[in-house]
């Protein structure tokens, strides 16, 4: 049996959407068909439960597991919407000294053994012990940054720490917030300019969008959303992650010819 | 003896020969200038007439078919004779009696002395290290010798070596050479923008004042005077 992958959604900096891609990135790759486990590392500021609003339904987390208070299959919580969706959630009452990276190790081998083609494993920000337990038994690293030069450093920070590690592949780079508008008046870091520090493989490129705002704050991630941009590249990050060429979307919003009309108009009335 | 049209520092530098007239060599310069018209554009041009005697008119004409024929941007005349120094004046441009010999520092540097005092030279290893990666924020690389990166030092990352240091890439960190207190040793890059320059105990970084000018060219830093100095290499 071929080994699921094991990818570790990191950046270094907080607030860059981690959690946000992990979730997203998860619920379309469970769309496409694949098994995925979705494990919450971020151990005492749990948040991929609130947006995948299963929070209500956990009964034992990862640390239940590690410190053998429950079985693995007991703490997995089924996703409400999506069949081939899981989510291993992370202790909110506990902090990061309560995981090891060897114990981390042990659940993603349990996890493996159980057939998930794809686990995605939310980092915590920093580069402390909890960066340390969500890199322990990643075979990939995605790194999420913002086109900003506080995230790119903390960014290049990271790369060069997953470098060191024993991770495999190289890490791959979505670039999240990007406000194309912004980019053509030079007033934001376009996506060339994050590569010209980072030089690491492209993965995606997802759009600062509202909809991200009302469907975290639903537990409704994006990417079941056909109208929201950012759920649409997260869905083609997902198909690139499987193999699959797919186009960069085109990120200029154009609000269109009949939008701007209607606009003027109800605007009047 | 023909006119000759080359490259320099400051862009691009026109030779006029003492001998020929007047006419043949707008002929000639025309002829060389005709051969590749696009790519000169631009240029911020020099014009060295050397004890070559002008007329007002004379200058003024070459000055403009510069402008309008090809798109150069005439800035300044080199001449021993006042008097053409002062035609030049008259037309806006700089006046100069010869060529300017390359200074040492292009670029404006703020430099500071280090706090404690430089530490006693050990002798560095014969040996220098390369390494081809690019070193990214964070990592600190250390060598008791000469350093050659091949690859790109992002800001954020240290690079300290007691000899010299050459990054064939884009330096934005914080580079050391003469750590151990070598004031002869030298930073190279092939683009050199760095968050602060330090060699043995001196310290440098790019004024504060607006970003510093793309670096189109490999640069050297070195001491000079008890100065830390950047110039192209």
């Amino acid at each position: 049996m071929s080994k699921g992958r094991v990818i570790v959604i990191t950046s270094g900096k907080g607030g860059v959407g981690k959690t946000t891609t992990t979730a997203n990135l998860g619920m379309a790759l469970a769309a496409l068909g694949e098994k995925v486990a979705l494990l919450d590392a971020d151990i005492g500021l749990r948040n991929l439960d609130l947006v995948l609003g299963l929070e209500n339904r956990i009964v034992y987390d990862i640390v239940d597991v590690v410190e053998e208070r429950c079985k693995l299959r007991q703490a997995l919580i089924k996703d409400k919407r999506q069949p081939n969706l899981v989510l291993l959630p992370a202790a909110q009452t506990r902090d990061k000294s309560a995981v090891t990276p060897d114990q981390m190790r042990k659940v993603l081998a349990d996890l493996q053994e159980d057939g998930f083609g794809y686990i995605l494993i939310d980092c915590p920000a920093g580069i402390e012990q909890g960066f340390k337990n969500a890199t322990a038994g990643a075979t990939e690293a995605i790194i999420v940054t913002n086109p900003e030069v506080s995230s790119v450093r903390d960014a290049d920070r990271i790369v060069g720490l997953l470098e060191a590690e024993e991770i495999p592949k190289k890490p791959t780079l979505i670039v999240n917030r990007l406000r194309p508008k912004m980019v053509k008046k030079d007033e934001m870091m376009s996506v060339e300019d994050v590569q010209e520090i980072l030089s690491i493989k492209l993965m995606g490129i997802v759009p600062d969008d509202e909809t991200i705002i009302t469907s975290t704050n639903r537990g409704e991630p994006a990417s079941l959303s056909e109208s929201s941009r950012a759920g649409q590249a997260y869905r083609n990050i997902a198909r690139r992650i499987r193999g699959e060429q797919v186009p960069f979307m085109d990120l200029e919003e154009n609000d269109g010819f009949f939008s701007g009309i209607f606009k003027k108009l109800f605007a009047a009335g | 003896m023909e006119i000759s049209v080359k490259g320099w520092r400051n862009g691009v530098l026109l030779v006029v020969p003492p001998e020929e007239s007047w006419s043949a060599v707008v002929d000639q310069l025309e002829g060389k200038l005709k051969e590749a018209q696009d790519f000169w554009k631009g240029a911020q041009t020099t014009l060295d007439v050397g004890d070559r005697p002008l007329e007002a008119a004379d200058l003024e004409a070459l000055v403009g078919k510069l402008k309008e024929g090809y798109g150069l941007v005439p800035t300044a005349v080199v001449a021993t004779t006042p008097e053409t120094r002062t035609l030049a004046d008259k037309l806006g441009l700089e006046a100069m009696e010869k060529l300017p010999v390359p200074e040492r520092s292009e670029r404006k540097v703020l430099v500071e002395s280090a706090p404690e005092p430089a530490p006693e030279p050990k002798g560095p290893v014969s040996n220098a290290l390369y390494l081809k990666q690019t070193v990214r924020s964070g990592q600190r690389i250390e060598h008791p010798g000469h350093l050659v990166i091949c690859g790109d030092v992002n800001a954020g990352a240290e690079i300290v070596a007691q000899g010299d240091i050459m990054v064939f890439g884009t330096l934005r960190g914080v580079a050391h050479a003469g750590s151990s207190g070598d004031e002869t040793a030298r930073i190279v890059a092939t683009n050199l923008r760095p968050t602060q320059l330090r060699i043995a105990s001196r310290i440098a970084r790019s004024p504060d004042e607006g970003t510093p000018p793309l670096s189109k060219f490999p640069e050297v830093a070195l001491i000079e005077n008890g100065e830390i100095h950047i110039s192209p290499l």
